[in-house]
């Protein structure tokens, strides 16, 4: 058995936090007395309301079984939690993530700079594209240098 | 080659800069749930 928190929310706006514990073996969330009486209260003047909790780090949805029980529908399903690890570094970095990317961002400089310097040499008589080649590779590392510097400022 | 190098410089800055926004409004957020 484990203690949870669970959130009753109203359409009215009246939202509810109380510790229910929840039945591992079976699946089912088991809600005090009072909570019911509660609940069972405002059943008569409120439309039924959105029942949640966080279980394991998931978040959960909860529908009135029988009397005090309650039974467990994740919210994150297989495909959308896949996806959501997918693009986490992009849709919510840790700064740690963010510096990582400053880190990649100098080691682009670096080899920007170092083909800018090598571009230079290699050519014998210059052309129009050649100028237009090493200066592009003179602004990579210009804009990769500034982006690493201000990926890695941290919080 | 040159402009390979630009391009995916630029895509790095977009990138980075989109993970910036991102990463604010998150810690934003933690900080709203937390209190």
């Amino acid at each position: 058995m484990q203690i949870i928190e669970i959130e009753i929310e109203f359409p009215g706006g009246m939202t509810i936090s109380d510790r229910a514990s929840y039945q591992r073996s079976e699946g089912k969330v088991h809600i005090s007395e009072r909570l019911q009486r509660i609940l069972d209260d405002f059943s008569v003047s409120e439309a039924s309301p959105s029942i949640s909790a966080v279980i394991d780090g998931e978040n959960a949805q909860l529908t009135q079984s029988n009397g005090r029980w309650m039974d467990i529908a994740y919210v994150g399903q297989d495909a959308q939690r896949f996806w959501s690890n997918l693009l986490q570094p992009f849709v919510a970095p840790s700064s740690d993530q963010e510096q990582q990317l400053g880190r990649f961002c100098h080691a682009l400089s670096v080899a920007s700079l170092v083909g800018a310097i090598g571009f230079w040499h290699s050519v014998k008589g210059w052309t129009f594209t050649d100028v237009l080649n090493c200066s592009a590779l003179a602004v990579a590392f210009v804009i990769t240098f500034y982006a690493g510097l201000r990926f890695t400022k941290g919080d | 080659m040159g402009f390979m190098a630009l391009g995916v410089a630029l895509a790095m800055l977009g990138l980075g800069l989109l993970m910036e926004h991102n990463g604010r409004k998150a810690s934003r957020e933690r900080r709203r749930h937390s209190h």
